[in-house]
């Protein structure tokens, strides 16, 4: 009985937060407008690196065609700045700072 | 017109070019295989730009360790197109290949490393429309090369978007 018990599955209650609303994200990436890259290879890039549905990426390549920067992701220093550096290799003209 | 970029259902794109255009492309990944061993000129700058732009220190960090890698990803895809172009099968003009997922992602990356490099040296700004200039213009071919590029940069895009995995992320 007791072997039973020892191996019985144990309901682990993992928090429901996603890693993007986690509490320690100082760090912001902005995508910055420039007037070469095309609007569908932004929104392309957004979707691939990001992982982010095709309404999403257009809404934040909109952002950054329309008022001229966007910010695409928040979240810890070396995950952003690995994110930046995917993008500078897409071309995308990228920067990122402490969310103040 | 027929895109000469088709997304096939086993993740490949289906390339058709003349042999012209699939020359040109090869010119162009030649021309930025060159271009890179000269990086501080002024329109290469574009290609690397700063992720700290008002902090030094640690923009020169950031430099330190990720621009060697950046410089040596783009010349891998350099060299992966100008492969490609040459392992392709060319016949009659026609010029036909099958890109696998990254290769086709090179495609993508030169092409547009090549138009940023070319708009920047054409002073493109995105107030004016891009129309090509007079045949005589100084700038016409350059600026026809970057409208060619600009279109099949679009091409390709739509073939590699109807390609991506379901978002990660739901609405």
């Amino acid at each position: 009985m007791l072997a039973e018990t020892i191996i019985a599955p144990t309901r682990v209650d993992r928090p429901e937060v996603e890693e993007d609303v986690a509490p320690d994200r100082p760090w912001i990436i902005i995508v910055w407008n420039d007037p070469i890259n095309l609007m569908s290879y932004v929104t392309f890039v957004l979707q691939k690196l990001f992982g982010y549905p095709r309404p999403k990426a257009h809404k934040l390549m909109m952002e950054v065609h329309t008022l001229g920067k966007s910010v695409v992701f928040s979240g810890a220093q070396e995950r952003c700045e690995a994110y930046v550096s995917s993008l500078h290799e897409h071309g995308l003209w990228a920067t990122m700072q402490k969310d103040d | 017109m027929r895109s000469p970029f088709t997304a096939r259902p086993d993740g490949t794109i289906d390339v058709r070019l003349s042999e012209v255009e699939a020359q040109t492309v090869r010119r162009v990944a030649a021309d930025m295989g060159e271009a890179l061993a000269h990086t501080d000129e002024p329109s290469m700058h574009r290609l690397f730009p700063p992720a700290y732009p008002e902090d030094a220190g640690r923009q020169e960090e950031f430099a330190r360790f990720t621009r060697d890698e950046l410089l040596a990803g783009k010349r891998a895809a350099i060299e992966a197109v100008i492969g490609s172009i040459d392992e392709g099968g060319a016949k009659r003009g026609k010029f036909a290949t099958i890109l696998d997922d990254e290769t086709a992602g090179c495609w993508l990356r030169v092409l547009n490393d090549a138009r940023l490099v070319l708009g920047t040296r054409l002073d493109i700004s995105e107030e004016e429309e891009h129309r090509p200039l007079p045949a005589d213009h100084l700038r016409a071919p350059a600026m026809n090369l970057y409208l060619y590029l600009s279109g099949l940069t679009e091409l390709l895009v739509e073939a590699l978007a109807e390609q991506l995995p379901p978002a990660d992320h739901p609405i």
